[in-house]
């Protein structure tokens, strides 16, 4: 184990503050402000984080623009009461429009790098396939795309983890193999790790390779601007350009806009505000969108839960959070059929898991009572391969923030269903005393027969059956054609010559995997692209 | 006590779901409960006004409906103000909710789940009962 001491944790935050970075906290502007850059970049995730460095280090004048704080591992205590309303979008609490669907989504410099999980997988290449035959994407094999996997990996030391998983992990590893299936290790993108568990809360040590201590401060060493806690409004369209940006100042909670207006004036302007960001800025922006397409298709990985009572301790919240996973569920099935899911397990911090358990009264304090012997499987569905899963749409309400409306359909129940099987059978394979899948209330089951029959009675409905979701893709789709596409393959908006998309909107379906890496591969080649275009 | 952003019908509604919702997780000695009532609350305000203002607008319009005397009746069977109500009544409006065919009523039960337990279980005043030992130390 590393030998910890927060006084030896070097900071690059503050040390780069001190260094002469330009960073503006918006929410302290006395006046409106105009900036002028070679590029403009909303958003601080893995897709504006990893364009801002390309760009930056090709001798482009870049602005970065961020809605959240900017933080440093100083800030990040480990304490979720503190972290989930400063560094997530609407305090870890957005919903989906019926409030049926919980979305963790990062809102601070970062984004939800600085708050992800760490699992870095590269796209699947049954996902590769299906966008090249169904979609008429050309570029997209894993032949072209390898280099920029590896050239990420190599940038945030991507690796897989070989350090003995967290009981929580392992519990779900036990089961899986007694059952024939196979838990391989996740890649992580960290580097010394201590494995300490509250990657979710932000990295305490900075061994996470999140955009936050790497490509930002790449991007800032190199002279590029970062403007926090300033919401970006919409583009100026001019005929076929973007001619500006207008953005506006948050308060200092970030929880609503003050009077300052930021304007950007740029040569070529990038879209990274995330799926659900992206999609609501292009629409406040009345860009061209021609065959209706923006916001559209907007995926979730639907992540449906089970948790068990172990004999033995699992104590959740200690040690990396994903360490293995099971694609057994999207791999035996084929892509376009009934829906498919991987299993992963989750950070168990208490809030999370309190909040997460559907019960509440006795039948909660029971559970609570049990925390450190509380083991979790989680199942995230792979939406937007079936012509029956068409994911939600992203809208504006009259106040011209973003919502979505998820429908969950038969479909995507008939796959919870599925699901909630097999996570019990692998709990109980893994010795659990009993097992509650997170639908409804009431006695947990204590035998796979009681709970199997128990799941195929269960009336699987929204705001009964718990449903979260850690990734937002989708939206504004690349590819060739303008009447299926927002942006095409370089990542160019179809209609506007300068503006481009560079996050998770621009997968036509979901990734069937964590995302990060996906978005990352994808954003360097377009800021390549772009870098060589200027 | 001065709140940031929950009225009086919210401060009832949550000083009647709370105990409730948690019941056995609620230090069970009259002071230490009403010291853990207080932080509950403090921590839904904090919650709350943490929100953007379409969230706490849909929160404040809810709360509203569940505090007019018909609607009161008619969903939770409470016929006194969520002041008086006692707990095996405020049981049943949250099981008529939870189980309830209205998608509307289903998220009423969920938020108020979600505020109480995260106000509670972010507090490391819960934490010694579970056997979480809170984050672990620097150095």
């Amino acid at each position: 184990m590393t030998a910890l001491s927060a006084s030896r944790i070097v900071d690059p935050i503050e040390a780069g503050l001190r260094s002469g970075w330009k960073v503006i906290d918006a929410s302290r502007a006395e006046r409106d402000l105009t900036l002028d850059a070679d590029i403009a970049i909303v958003g601080t995730g893995a897709g504006g984080g990893t364009a801002a460095e390309i760009l930056a280090n090709a001798g482009l004048r870049v602005v970065l623009l961020e809605e959240g704080p900017l933080r440093s591992s100083r800030d990040f205590h480990m304490r979720e009461a503190e972290a989930y309303p400063d560094l997530y979008q609407e305090s870890a609490s957005r919903k989906t429009k019926d409030k049926a669907i919980n979305i963790l989504q990062g809102r601070c410099v970062g984004g939800g790098t600085t708050v992800n999980w760490t699992s870095s997988f590269r796209t699947p290449p049954a996902t590769l396939a299906w966008w090249q035959r169904e979609y008429g994407l050309k570029s997209v094999s894993p032949d072209a795309l390898n280099p920029w996997f590896s050239r990420m990996e190599e940038r945030l030391g991507i690796a897989p983890w070989d350090v003995t998983p967290n009981a929580n992990n392992e519990a779900m590893a036990r089961g899986a193999r007694k059952l024939g299936i196979p838990t391989p290790a996740i890649p992580r993108n960290v580097k010394k790790c201590a494995n300490l568990g509250y990657c979710g809360l932000g990295c305490p040590t900075n061994a996470k390779q999140s955009m936050l201590v790497t490509t930002i401060p790449g991007a800032l060493d190199r002279g590029a601007t970062l403007v926090t806690r300033v919401r970006a409004h919409r583009f100026v369209v001019t005929g076929e350009n973007v001619t500006g940006l207008e953005a506006h100042a948050m308060d200092a909670a970030g929880t609503a806009p003050t009077s300052r207006v930021v304007t950007v004036r740029a040569r070529a302007y990038i879209a990274a505000a995330g799926s659900i960001g992206t999609p609501a800025l292009l629409l406040r922006s009345k860009a061209p969108d021609p065959h209706t397409l923006v916001g559209q298709r907007t995926f979730l990985h639907p992540v449906v839960l089970s948790a068990a009572a172990m004999p033995e301790i699992i104590d959740g919240f200690a040690g990396a959070p994903q360490s293995v996973y099971s694609d057994h569920f999207l791999e035996t099935a084929a892509i376009d059929g009934p829906i498919g899911f991987k299993l992963e397990v989750p950070p168990m911090q208490p809030l999370l898991t309190a909040t997460t358990l559907t019960d509440d009264g006795m039948q909660h304090a029971q559970w609570m009572s049990d925390y450190r012997r509380t083991q979790v499987v989680i199942a995230l569905m792979r939406d937007g391969f079936n012509p029956e899963s068409r994911g939600g749409t992203v809208g504006l309400r009259d106040d011209g923030t973003p919502v979505l409306d998820y429908p969950l359909t038969p479909f995507i129940w008939d796959g919870v269903r599925r699901a909630f099987h097999v996570m019990a059978e692998i709990q109980f394979a893994a010795g659990a005393r009993h097992v509650r899948p997170g639908h409804g209330y009431g006695a947990p089951f204590t035998s796979l027969a009681q709970a199997k029959a128990a799941i195929d009675a269960f009336d699987l409905r929204p705001l009964y059956t718990r449903v979260v979701s850690a990734h937002v893709m989708g939206g504004a789709p690349f590819g060739p054609d303008p009447r299926r596409a927002v942006v095409d393959e370089s990542g160019r908006h179809h209609q506007l010559r300068n503006l481009y998309v560079c996050d998770g909107s621009l997968f036509p379906t979901s990734i069937g995997a964590n995302p990060q890496l996906s978005i990352y591969a994808f954003a360097a080649r377009i800021a390549s692209g772009l870098a060589a275009a200027l | 006590m001065a709140r940031r952003v929950l009225d009086a019908d919210a401060e009832a509604l949550f000083t009647a779901v709370a105990p409730v919702l948690l019941a056995g997780a609620l230090p069970k000695a009259v002071e230490a409960r009403r010291a853990a009532m207080r932080d509950v609350l403090e921590g839904v305000d904090i919650a709350v006004s943490g929100l953007p203002p379409s969230a706490q607008g849909e929160l404040r319009q809810l709360i509203a409906l569940l505090a007019l005397p018909p609607v009161r009746l008619a969903v939770a069977r409470v016929s006194s103000s969520w002041h008086d109500a006692a707990p095996d009544e405020v049981r049943r409006f949250l099981d008529r909710c939870r189980d309830s065919s209205t998608l509307l009523l289903r998220a009423a039960y969920d938020a108020l789940h979600q505020l109480t337990f995260a106000a509670w279980y972010g507090n490391p005043k819960s934490w010694p009962a579970i056997g979480y030992p809170g984050p672990p130390s620097l150095g």
